[in-house]
C-alpha cells in the first residue's frame, strides 16, 4: 500500500510546485498548473482523449460481448482453445503489435491494397496518423480486457433461464434484455472499465500510430515529464486523470456493485 | 387429434453430440394426452422423460416426428409461440427479480396493462399462498417456496398444458407429500392438463390418472396406474413399478384359460389367460410376474400333502423383515429360487407367525400371475 500510495503522494505534491528551467522545481506553493489545465487548448485535448477512449470502450463492447457468447456457445473443449486465442497477443511486446498496425494503415500497407484490389477506393486513404488510426490501435490492444470478464459472468450464467424466459413467451431480444444483460452488467461494467481507463490514459498508441497531430492525455503528461521537463504541470495533468477515473470507479463499487452481486448469484436455488 | 391435448407422433430425438452417435434419447414414441387430464411421465434417470418433455415445450427439436397441441402443429414454433408452460427441475428463477416480478414477468410479454398484470400475479401468489413474500428475491426463500414461485410463474400465463419436471425433487419428504396432494388439487380446480416428469414411482401412482412408463427412449407402457400396476407390460415395469418376483420359463401348452408354464424345466405353473392378449406360442420363453403381496402364505401342516394344489410349493423362510404396516419374508424354494412374500401385520402377533428356518407352503394363484413376453426389458 505504501509502494502504491507514496509516489502518488509524490505526484500530488509536485503537482503544487513551481517549475525551475531544465526540468528543475522550485519548492513554493501555487496553483498556477491547475489553473492552467482550464485552459481551452488543455480541455481540447482532455475532451479528445475522454471521447476516443469512450468510443474504444463502446466498440470494444459490441464486438467483444457477441464474441464472448459466441465462445461461450461452443463445445466445451473448443472453448479453452478460444480463450487461449483472446490472450496469445499478450504474449508479444505491446509496442511491437502497434508498430504491426502501421504495416496494415499506411497509404500503401495492407488495408489500402486490399480495399483498391477489390475496387472499393481507387486512391489510398489516409488511415495512419488519424483518431481513426488511434481507436482501431486502442481497440485492438484492450478488446481482450472486454471478452475475458464478460467471459468469465457468462461462464457462471445459468442458460437454463435463457430457456425459462422462452417458455414464459419472452422472444431472444426480450430475453437478452430483460434477462442475460442484467445477469452479464457486472462484467460488462467490468470490461468498460478495465478498457476505458488505459484508452484515456494511453500515449503509446496515440504516438505511433496518431503521429504528432492527435495528442491525447497521455501523450501531453509524457511531453511534461520528458520534454518539456515541467514536472509540475505534468503531475497537475496526472492528479487530474486520476480524478476523472477514481470518481466514477469508486462510485460504482461504492453504489452499484454490492447490488449486482447479490443479484446475479447463479440459478434460483440458495 | 383436435379432441387431444398433446399429440405425440412418432418422435425420436438423437442429440448430435452424445456419446454414442446411433443412440437415441427419445425413439419412436406415440402419445395421446386427453384435455384435463393429470398425466406422469415415469422412468428411470436418463431414459429422456426431460427430453420428451423440452420437446413439447419446444426447447429441443425432435429429431423426427410431429407434435401437436390441441390439433396445432408445432413443429418450428419457438417456445416463446406455443400454449404450453414449464415448471423447471430446478426451478430457473430469475435471480435478480423478486417473487412478484418473477411471477409478472410471463405476464408483461403479453400486452396487457400494468395494473393488469399486477393484478393476476397478485391474484396467483394468493393461490399459492405467497402474498406475504412479494418482494423477497428467490436466494431468500426457502426450496418449497421457491418451487410455489416456480408454479405461479407458469400457472399465471394460463397455459393450456403445464409442463412440469421433476418439481418435487429437491423437496424433503414430508413437504413432497404435502405439495403432491396441494398440486393434484390444483390441477383439478384449474381444469388444466398436467405433463408431469417423475422418477418416483409413488408419486405417479398418488397423482396420476395415467401413467406413461419410459425406458431407455422407448414408452413402454401406458395406463392408469390401476392397469400399469396390476397389468404390466414388460419385465421392466413389473419390476420397476412396485416390487415383482420374476420368473422366466417357457410356454408348454395352451389351455381355453389358462396357459402351463414349465420354470427351470421342472416347476410346472398354471397362469390365467388374460383378456385380448394375443396367443402365444408354445416352447416361447416367458417371464412370471407375481406380486409380493399376492402370494398365499402357509405353515405345511396346516395343508394335508396329497391334496391337489396346482401352483403351490414348499419353502423355507430365510429372512422375516418387519416393516410396521407388513412384514417381508424372503423365502427360499429351491437353491435356485428364492421370493419376496409380504403379509398385511393385521394382528400384533402377526410378526410372529413365520420365523426365519421354519418350513412354509407357497401359492402363486394363477390369476396372480402375469405373464410376459421376454424382450429386452
Ligand atoms: N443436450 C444434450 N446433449 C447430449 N445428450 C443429451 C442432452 N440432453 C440429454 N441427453 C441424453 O439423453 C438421454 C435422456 O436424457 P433426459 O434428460 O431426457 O433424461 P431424464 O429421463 O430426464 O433423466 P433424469 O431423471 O436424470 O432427469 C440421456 O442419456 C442424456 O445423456
Ligand atoms: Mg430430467
Amino acid at each position: 500500500m505504501v509502494f502504491f500510495l507514496l509516489p502518488l503522494a509524490i505526484v500530488l505534491a509536485y503537482s503544487f510546485l513551481q517549475q525551475d528551467i531544465g526540468g528543475g522545481i522550485i519548492w513554493q506553493f501555487t496553483l498556477e498548473n491547475y489553473q492552467r489545465l482550464s485552459r481551452g487548448l488543455y480541455l481540447g485535448i482532455i475532451w479528445r482523449s475522454l471521447w476516443l477512449g469512450f468510443l474504444s470502450t463502446a466498440a470494444c463492447l459490441l464486438i467483444g460481448y457477441p464474441l464472448a457468447f459466441w465462445i461461450i456457445k461452443q463445445p466445451k473443449r473448443w472453448r479453452n482453445a478460444l480463450v487461449l486465442l483472446v490472450i496469445i497477443p499478450f504474449w508479444t511486446n505491446f509496442l511491437v503489435r502497434t508498430y504491426a498496425w502501421i504495416v496494415l494503415l499506411r497509404r500503401e500497407g495492407v488495408i489500402n491494397i486490399l480495399l483498391a484490389s477489390v475496387q472499393i477506393i481507387d486512391k489510398p486513404l489516409d488511415l495512419l496518423f488519424t483518431p481513426l488510426a488511434i481507436a482501431i490501435g486502442l481497440i485492438y490492444g484492450y478488446l481482450p480486457f472486454m471478452i475475458l470478464p464478460i467471459y468469465s459472468t457468462l461462464e457462471r450464467f445459468d442458460f437454463s433461464l435463457v430457456e425459462a424466459a422462452h417458455d414464459l413467451g419472452a422472444n431472444d431480444l426480450k430475453t437478452f434484455w430483460r434477462v442475460v444483460f442484467p445477469l452479464t452488467l457486472r462484467g460488462i461494467i467490468a470490461g468498460c472499465l478495465l478498457v476505458f481507463i488505459p484508452s484515456v490514459a494511453a500515449f503509446i498508441t496515440p504516438d505511433i500510430l496518431g503521429g504528432a497531430k492527435t495528442i491525447m492525455v497521455g501523450n501531453l503528461i509524457q511531453n511534461q515529464f520528458l520534454k518539456s521537463l515541467n514536472w509540475p504541470f505534468g503531475s497537475a495533468l496526472s492528479m487530474m486523470l486520476i480524478g476523472m477515473i477514481l470518481v466514477p470507479v469508486t462510485a460504482y463499487f461504492w453504489f452499484v456493485d454490492d447490488y449486482l452481486r447479490t443479484t446475479s448469484t447463479k440459478g434460483g436455488r440458495s | 387429434m383436435e379432441n387431444n391435448a398433446v399429440d405425440l407422433i412418432d418422435i425420436s430425438k438423437q442429440f448430435a453430440n452424445s456419446a454414442r452417435s446411433d443412440s437415441f434419447a427419445v425413439e419412436n414414441l406415440n402419445l395421446a394426452i386427453a384435455p384435463g387430464e393429470f398425466f406422469s411421465l415415469l422412468g428411470p434417470s436418463g431414459c429422456g422423460k426431460s427430453t420428451t418433455l423440452r420437446m413439447i415445450a419446444g426447447l429441443e427439436t425432435p429429431t423426427r416426428g410431429e407434435i401437436f397441441i390441441y390439433g396445432e402443429r408445432m413443429q418450428s414454433r419457438p417456445p416463446y409461440h406455443r400454449p404450453v408452460n414449464m415448471v423447471f427441475q430446478h426451478y430457473a428463477l430469475f435471480p435478480h427479480l423478486n417473487v412478484l416480478e418473477n411471477v409478472a414477468f410471463g405476464l408483461e410479454m403479453e400486452h396487457l396493462s400494468r395494473s393488469q398484470v399486477r393484478q393476476r400475479a397478485m391474484e396467483m401468489l394468493d393461490l399459492v399462498k405467497l402474498n406475504s413474500l412479494t418482494s423477497r428475491y428467490p436466494r431468500q426463500l426457502s426450496g418449497g417456496q421457491q418451487q410455489r414461485v416456480a408454479l405461479a410463474r407458469a400457472l399465471v400465463k394460463r397455459p393450456r398444458v403445464l409442463l412440469l419436471d421433476e418439481p418435487l425433487g429437491a423437496l424433503d419428504l414430508k413437504l413432497r407429500k404435502a405439495m403432491q396432494l396441494e398440486l393434484k388439487h390444483m390441477q383439478k380446480q384449474l381444469g388444466i392438463t398436467f405433463i408431469y416428469v417423475t422418477h418416483d414411482q409413488e408419486e405417479a401412482m398418488t397423482m396420476s390418472d395415467r401413467i406413461g412408463v419410459m425406458y431407455e427412449g422407448h414408452l413402454l407402457q401406458v395406463g392408469s396406474p390401476f392397469e400399469v400396476y396390476e397389468y404390466p407390460a414388460t419385465r421392466f415395469v413389473a419390476s420397476f413399478i412396485g416390487e415383482s418376483n420374476i420368473l422366466s420359463g417357457r410356454v408348454v401348452q395352451q389351455h381355453p384359460n389358462v396357459i402351463d408354464v414349465l420354470v427351470d424345466e421342472h416347476w410346472s405353473l398354471q397362469v390365467s389367460r388374460k383378456g385380448k392378449g394375443e396367443p402365444i406360442p408354445t416352447d416361447r420363453r416367458v417371464s412370471l410376474a407375481i406380486r409380493p403381496e399376492k402370494v398365499f402364505l402357509s405353515s405345511v401342516q396346516e395343508n394335508p400333502e396329497n391334496s391337489p394344489c396346482p401352483n403351490c410349493c414348499n419353502g423355507t423362510i430365510k429372512e422375516a423383515i418387519y416393516l410396521g404396516t407388513d412384514t417381508c419374508y424372503l423365502i427360499e424354494l429351491n437353491p435356485h429360487h428364492q421370493i419376496v412374500v409380504r403379509r398385511q401385520n393385521v394382528h400384533s402377533k402377526g410378526f410372529h407367525a413365520y420365523r426365519p428356518g421354519i418350513s412354509v407352503q407357497v401359492v402363486l394363484p394363477p390369476e396372480s400371475l402375469c405373464l410376459l413376453e421376454d424382450r429386452d426389458c
